[in-house]
């Protein structure tokens, strides 16, 4: 019976995909946070105040995005860094992949990925104001500390491969 | 219990299909990001690391945020 159950539940699934055998992916789920969004929006009767908010969203967006790229700038700084610290040691490689290696170009390597891997993440982030509520001044407010919080947690991590790269300039070896 | 579970099955389990699978003039088209200028650094032999290190300096500026800080007063 219990057999009989099992292999009837197999078939179905087989047969009949059904749309809960479907991944969401993460795209999915950011579309449909912006239909949400301009579902909501649709719903504010002052227009200026609507307008406030979209201008907002778009400016959450720009900011994320020219605070990354200011940031790329200083990732590429400093791998030209540890790079020519490189070349004058006579060193060819670096392992960063499987742990932090044993020497501080090693350590510097490993940080600096590290802090290259948060910008490219961070870069791809949403801020999209979660205005269901009906609360626009706290949920811009909210995406807005995120947005600041975020960037200062990437910031120190690029100060941390900073600093290692430093240590990695001293050394002899 | 058996039609139940076929019912269940083929309706998709009450999942929203907009989230599964959203219809394509429901969805806010995409807005490419354009690619910066990339920047590169050349480094000789002369070149003093430490001084070159002393100028990495990645900031959050106040400045970035001045614009949303004036617009959220008026929602």
């Amino acid at each position: 019976m219990k057999f009989g159950f099992l292999l009837l539940l197999v078939l179905s699934l087989t047969l009949f995909p059904s749309g809960t055998l479907a991944r969401v992916t993460p795209n999915d789920l950011y579309q449909a946070k912006r239909a949400d969004f301009e579902s909501n929006l649709s719903k504010i009767s002052d227009s200026s105040k609507k307008e406030t908010v979209r201008q907002a969203d778009r400016i959450l967006g720009e900011t994320n995005q020219r605070v990354c790229q200011r940031f790329d700038v200083e990732i590429a700084h400093l791998a030209a860094i540890l790079e020519e610290k490189k070349y004058r040691q006579g060193v060819s490689n670096t392992v960063v992949a499987y742990g932090r290696g044993n020497t501080a170009l090693d350590s510097a390597a490993y940080y600096l990925n590290y802090a290259a891997e948060a910008v490219a993440y961070q870069k791809i982030q949403d801020y999209t104001p979660l205005i269901g509520q009906g609360n626009l001044k706290g949920s811009v407010n909210t995406s807005m500390l995120n947005l600041k919080s975020n960037l200062q947690t990437v910031q120190g991590k690029i100060l941390k491969a900073k600093a290692e790269v430093g240590k990695a300039v001293e050394s002899e070896k | 219990m058996v039609i139940m579970l076929f019912g269940f099955l083929i309706k998709g389990g009450g999942v929203s299909q907009n989230l599964v699978s959203p219809k394509e003039e429901d969805l806010p088209k995409p807005e490419a990001t354009p690619s910066p200028t990339p920047v590169e650094f050349h480094f000789d032999k002369s070149t003093n690391l430490k001084m070159e290190l002393e100028e990495v300096n990645p900031q959050v500026k106040d400045s970035d945020f001045q614009d949303l800080e004036k617009l959220i007063p008026s929602l």
